[in-house]
């Protein structure tokens, strides 16, 4: 390709075709499901039908003689692997052993010829439960004497990422606390006082495509297509639950049919990967939305929170106590918890406030990622508070905003880094924009999700933790004036590819058209993580290993 | 049982089990993957293919119901002269996001501009695509494409 190099970088705000619109709008683009592997087998689940119950016994000799099917596997299956996953915390059983934890939880799982004979093998395992009792919601779950959801001392995951992981408390699985000020005092002297409980629902994510693996062992390699939305998490985690090394998984992620957080970190890829390892044949595991919807899911959450501030509308402090019900697994519990209870105060200037969030095990089923994760959950609660502050005291909510909001360079957070965003403008343009003096000056709507809502910068969010130089977006450049933008996201939903290639020919002055995104999302080393935070090309050998395997990458 | 159909143009004959739904003839059989699985319950109508230039949830349809008809998928659709103008107003107006659900929608629009049933008005093509569920919400991009497409 020849260089194209603008005199100004300018293409920011202006509309491209999408590079991706060819083959999607014809149908070619592929997905998972459409990919076929030679001698491929059909996995199935077994799934509980009980929330909670100790597995007494399985068996599986019916299921082995139906024709058609190649294995069933079970917890016996893996016993020369320590069996237990989760990124944040290894509390999650392949399969579950001695006891299932909710309804859908993966019993067995069967590989066949068919998807009829995958089924059919499914609904021959004998399994005898003896049922215990179920903990429905996270306040039975942190009452005193509650039975626990889970008895495994669970080890720190590869990538909790939160710090040193605290021993499980009962039902509790992480916290996340903050305590600023002297918070009774500062209550003590206010003059209006909001308070209340809430509930947050759960939702399932819904990606249209459900998830889908195929996974194939052979000898110490095991080869990986999957919908995931972090291959490179998965693929760390596939490597250390099945003992080989990191090189030996290759994992592809094709075009992705939707994610919303769904298919963020490990899924089903450890199951597919256990049956095809026992199957020795590739198998391919797909998801009825039945079953994604008990693979994951968002948080509901029990939240008290109350609100301090002065007659004219100065706010004071804040004081949170939530409960967030991550179901039998702890998923991306804690970083939920972790955003979410960060997120409690919003970005106002209080004199003190007290946040203590946790990450509660239930026997339902386990909580995840969905979109902007934590940070709905409470600032629906907060400026809903800021609101009633305001009515309370007779103001406008927007002048209580703008009265209470920090401004640039101030600190959100003690210790934090300092506000580089506009808050107050921003909800001047937005209150603007709706015409909220003219038309509806008492309808609080428009200013719930604007209001609060703080991005940190591009730059702010790529500062290493513990500080130093912004890591830079990962890419390559090539002589000839054309570039390669890596995303190292996997196409999540609307054409991160497109999007990579936009921003980054922009700031370097390429013409759009120049900069190729990689066409498959697929770790080449392991100097890479997920996301924003990827370094890809800073580790010596990283750059020549990409440069060379570009030169030979089909188009 | 035998199918026998024409599909994409083309006349075929295939043995299929009676309860085989013509989504999985069209992948497996055929090859044919642009009509996606989803819900399997004719709600997001990502499985949409035309039996007789008429939209239909393949997820739903038993395949020897196909016999004697003709079945249209996107790869079909895809080869056909009018399909460019289809092409070029979805892509003018980005109403793709994913991709999951573009080849159903594409069908859907085009049997409907071929019944001469579409119009400009935002309302009347909300009502026409409600069979066809967008995720990634890319609704806007749709909805001006298709707008732009019922323009005389």
């Amino acid at each position: 390709m020849t260089a194209t190099i603008q005199e100004t970088p300018t293409q920011i705000g202006r509309s491209y075709p999408r590079r991706d619109a060819h083959e999607k709008l014809r149908g070619q683009a592929q997905f998972v499901g459409d990919i076929v592997v030679p001698r491929m087998l059909h996995g199935k689940a077994l799934r509980s039908p009980l929330a909670h119950a100790r597995i007494v016994s399985i068996d599986t000799s019916a299921a082995e003689k139906i024709p058609g099917v190649v294995c069933v596997l079970t917890g016996a299956d893996l016993t020369d692997i320590d069996p237990y996953y989760g990124h944040a915390i290894k509390d999650r059983p392949i399969v579950a052993i001695d006891k299932v934890r909710f309804h859908g939880e993966q019993v067995a799982a069967v590989a066949a010829e068919t998807p009829a004979a995958a089924a059919a093998g499914v609904e021959a395992i004998e399994v005898e439960y003896e049922e215990l009792p179920a903990i429905p919601n996270v306040r039975k779950a942190v009452a005193p004497g509650a039975p626990l959801v889970t008895e495994v001392d669970a080890k720190q995951g590869l990538f909790h990422g939160l710090g040193e992981l605290a021993p499980r408390d009962g039902n509790v699985c992480y916290r996340y606390r903050i305590d600023r000020g002297e918070l009774e005092a500062v209550f003590a002297r206010a003059d209006v006082v909001v308070e209340g409980e809430y509930e947050f629902p759960a939702v399932y994510q819904y990606a249209m495509e459900t998830h889908t693996v195929i996974a194939h062992y052979e000898g110490d390699e095991i080869s990986l297509w999957a919908t995931c939305q972090h291959p490179f998490l998965v693929r760390a985690e596939i490597a250390d639950l099945f003992g080989v090394p990191v090189a030996n998984v290759r994992i592809q992620v094709p075009y992705l049919g939707g994610g919303f957080g769904s298919k963020s970190y490990t899924k089903m890829e450890p199951l597919t990967v256990a049956l095809a390892r026992k199957a020795g044949r590739p198998v391919r595991i797909q998801n009825r939305v039945s079953e994604s919807m008990v693979t994951t899911r968002r948080h509901n959450m029990w939240c008290r929170m109350r609100t301090a501030a002065t007659a004219e509308g100065r706010l004071l402090a804040r004081d949170v106590e939530c409960l967030f019900d991550t179901g039998a697994y702890a998923d991306n519990g804690p970083r939920v918890v972790a955003t979410g209870g960060d997120a409690a105060p919003g970005p106002y200037r209080w004199a003190a406030y007290r946040v203590d969030a946790a990450c509660v095990y239930t026997n339902l089923a386990p909580a995840g990622s969905y979109r902007a994760f934590g940070a709905t959950h409470l600032q629906w609660i907060g400026e809903s508070q800021v609101d009633e502050v305001a009515r309370r005291a007779g103001l406008d909510p927007l002048e209580v905003r703008r009265e209470n909001l920090c401004t640039p360079g101030e600190e959100v957070r003690a210790g934090g880094k300092p506000l580089d965003a506009d808050l107050i403008g921003d909800v001047e343009k937005v209150a603007a924009a709706v015409g909220w003096k003219q038309a509806a000056p008492r309808r609080p709507w428009p200013l719930r999700r604007s209001a609060c809502r703080r991005r940190p910068s591009r730059v702010e969010r790529r500062v290493p933790p513990g500080g130093g130089r912004p890591r830079r977006r990962p890419r390559q450049h090539h002589g000839d004036g054309a570039g390669a933008a890596h995303g190292v996201r996997a196409d999540r939903r609307r054409g991160d590819r497109r999007r990579t290639g936009s921003r980054d020919g922009a700031r370097r002055g390429y013409a759009l058209l120049a900069v190729r995104p990689l066409d498959r999302c697929e770790p080449l080393d392991n100097h890479r993580r997920a996301g924003r935070a990827a370094s890809r090309g800073r580790h010596p050998h990283a750059a020549r290993r990409d440069r060379s395997t570009l030169g030979h990458r089909p188009d | 049982m035998e199918l026998a159909c024409s599909l994409n143009g083309q006349r075929v004959v295939r043995e299929v089990e009676p309860q085989e739904l013509l989504l999985d003839v069209l992948r497996d059989s055929f090859g044919l993957t642009g009509a996606k699985r989803s819900c399997d319950v004719q709600v997001c109508g990502a499985c949409t293919v035309l039996v007789d230039g008429l939209p239909v949830s393949s997820c739903c349809y038993l395949a020897v119901d196909a016999s004697g008809r003709e079945v249209t998928t996107i790869e079909g659709l895809a080869e056909r002269p009018e399909f460019e103008r289809l092409e070029e107003a979805f892509t003018r107006h980005a109403g793709l996001q994913c991709g999951f659900c573009t080849p159903a929608m594409l069908l859907t629009v085009s049997s409907l501009l071929e019944q001469g049933e579409l119009r400009e008005d935002d309302e009347e093509i909300k009502r026409h695509l409600a069979g066809n569920l967008c995720r990634c919400t890319g609704y806007r991009g749709i909805l001006e494409a298709v707008a732009e497409l019922a323009t005389p």
